[in-house]
């Protein structure tokens, strides 16, 4: 069982073997080759096609309706190899060397080869191009560059390089031969209908294609579409994250921060709510950081849809417009509160009291770490030290408490606490700095020290802090659990002794020295 | 050269002449030249003939006319224009010189 085609040749019906036709085809492929450059040459193979219609009509009869390939391959014995359709006299007129060009390029000419399919293009017709090159399904094509593009990503640019070696199939000529179709009129007029068709079909594109006519620039403005389109995505993409962000952290009251309170960790407006002065300022903060971040958010999601779906129309600009001048009122109403609380932070306050004063060889420190009620054992790294924070009681307790070593005018061990704030006004930052509550003691020759401290609640963040000041006598020591340690004890070369030795008393209790 | 590639030659150069000669006597279209040709065995395969003929109706020798086929293509149907009578009786006359000339030489011993 055999496939047949109906074919035409010369107006003349025939049903062909499948086979068969491609042995015809073949011939006339070759034959169209040969004689490309030679006088007349069309209508050698015109007068050919004739011959071999008339050839093709003696071989049927009443029972034998289909041209076989047998037929064929005797037909085409009868007409001889297409090497001696060239007129030997007429060679020998031109020149050697033309000879020899004619017949290369005409060979070149009908070889088939690689087009870009820009007809039945997703992209470029590059896909297209080399399916009709490899008689394959363009889908397949499509299928294994698009695994390669998703699998080591050279997809991408070895798709862009044959895009630009590829030459795009601009005339039905090229058409003809990016199928390996012979040029003869027949062919040509048939490509030249479904072209005609392609352009019903694509009424619509068409303006769009006559647009993007020359194979320069319908190649570089596909470029940049795809490349906008990739940059446009990657936007969108962001500006999605930005969104998810921004409602989880900003709106959603996701706790993030780590700070041991009753309730867990804070979230940003409640971390907010402990920075600002006051409620107005936290709602208005509030207000400008949503406006602010929504409309960078739907600035960004914007142009990023614009890129990729191409929308230039004034609706998309006016928006644009709003949501930068709103982005801009957030900014500014942001930037108004963050002032006015930066100035909350501007002044220092300290007040400093003497805990006691200690007659002995060796200080000896002991600390308290408090036994945190909520189980979590989060620490936040600030200031380049592992601290923590946590409320409790409307009061918000700190940890980490530093000590700076000091040498004694007199043989005694001196001992004071300096409790620090910060406010708009000194007054109000000692006011802040009274506050804070820091348990210190001395018995015997041992300092008792809180590692924590508290204040309250309605005090704000203000920088609290507190230093412990340890005056000690020359060449005396003071001791940690088991361990030993001799704050300055190098003389410098005016017969004193140096002091640049600090301590820190972690959240933990443990203290570290400095020196 | 080979023997097959001599005869081909020998054959091709009277090629033309033989034409002429044939559509001298009435026109025809190619199939027919083409069995003549071949009843004489002067041509072997059918390709070299239509160079042939598109050559020498350019050169104005020859003109054709089209004609409905009742069971096939169109008929391309051949005959000599006064320039090819004019040509092919300079041909007559150097044919019968070349015969004689040849006839002298193979003859002569």
């Amino acid at each position: 069982m055999k496939k047949t085609i109906s074919v035409n040749i010369k107006g003349m019906n025939f049903l062909i073997e499948e086979d068969a036709f491609e042995l015809l085809q073949n011939y006339i492929n070759k034959l169209t080759a040969v004689l490309q450059n030679e006088k007349g040459g069309k209508e050698i193979i015109e007068d050919v096609e004739l011959r071999i219609a008339e050839l093709c009509g003696l071989q049927l009869n009443e029972r034998k309706q289909v041209i076989e390939k047998e037929d064929i391959e005797t037909i085409l014995s009868t007409l001889g190899d297409p090497d001696l359709y060239i007129d030997e006299s007429e060679q020998e007129t031109s020149s050697q060397t033309n000879n020899s060009n004619a017949s290369n390029s005409s060979n070149q000419a009908t070889d088939k080869r690689l087009f870009r399919d820009v007809e039945n293009a997703t992209i470029a017709g590059i896909c297209a191009g080399i399916a009709n090159y490899l008689h394959i399904d363009v889908v397949i094509i499509r299928i294994i560059f698009v695994l390669f593009f998703l699998f080591g990503g050279f997809g991408f640019p070895l798709y862009i390089i044959l895009w630009i070696v590829i030459p795009k199939a601009n005339s039905t000529i090229d058409r003809l031969r990016m199928r390996g179709k012979a040029i003869t009129v027949d062919t040509v007029r048939e490509e030249v209908e479904s072209a005609a068709e392609r352009i019903n079909k694509e009424s619509k594109n068409f303006a769009n294609r006559m647009r993007n006519d020359g194979s320069y620039n319908e190649r570089f403005s596909r470029i940049g579409r795809i490349i906008t389109s990739v940059i446009g995505s990657g936007i969108i993409a962001f500006g999605l994250f930005l969104l998810v962000m921004f409602l989880i952290f900003g709106v959603g009251g996701f706790q993030f921060i780590p700070v041991q309170s009753d309730y867990g960790f804070l979230s940003f407006s409640e971390l907010g709510e402990l920075v600002m002065e006051t409620q107005s300022d936290y709602q208005w903060a509030w207000i400008g950081g949503v406006v602010m971040a929504s409309s960078i958010i739907l600035f960004i999601l914007l142009v990023g849809t614009k890129m990729v779906f191409r929308i230039r129309n004034t609706w998309s600009k006016l928006s644009l417009g709003f949501l930068f001048f709103s982005g801009l009122f957030g900014f500014i109403v942001c930037l108004f509160i963050g002032l006015k609380t930066g100035k909350e932070m501007a002044i220092e306050g300290e007040i400093e009291q003497e805990i006691g004063t200690v007659n002995t060889e060796q200080l000896f420190i002991e600390t308290n770490s408090p036994k945190i009620s909520t189980a979590s054992t989060y620490e936040v790294k600030s200031k380049g030290r592992w601290g923590m924070m946590s409320i409790e009681n409307d009061r918000i307790v700190e940890s980490g408490i530093h000590i700076e070593y000091r040498l004694s005018k007199d043989s005694l061990y001196h001992v004071y606490q300096n409790l620090s704030a910060h406010c708009q006004s000194h007054r109000k930052a000692v006011d802040k700095a009274q506050n804070i509550k820091h348990n210190a003691g001395i018995t015997g020759s041992v300092l008792t020290l809180d590692s924590h401290y508290s204040f309250p609640k309605s005090d704000k963040l203000r920088d609290q802090d507190v230093y412990i000041i340890v005056e000690f006598p020359a060449g005396k020591s003071v001791k940690w659990n088991n361990k030993v340690i001799y704050p300055g004890s190098e003389m410098n070369n005016n017969g004193n002794y140096e002091i640049d030795d600090n301590g820190y008393i972690n959240s933990k209790g443990e203290y570290e020295h400095w020196d | 050269m080979s023997l097959e590639n001599t005869q081909a030659q020998m054959r091709k150069g009277i090629l033309e002449y033989c034409i002429l000669s044939i559509l001298d006597k009435g026109e025809a279209y190619p199939s027919e030249i083409l069995e003549t040709l071949k009843d004489a065995k002067l041509i072997v395969v059918e390709g070299t003939l239509y160079p042939l003929l598109t050559r020498l109706k350019n050169m104005e020798l020859l003109s054709y006319r089209w004609e409905e086929s009742p069971s096939g293509p169109p008929r391309k149907y051949y005959s000599l224009t006064n320039m090819g009578k004019t040509f092919l009786n300079e041909l007559n006359a150097t044919w019968s010189e070349l015969t004689t000339a040849v006839n002298q030489i193979t003859n002569k011993k």
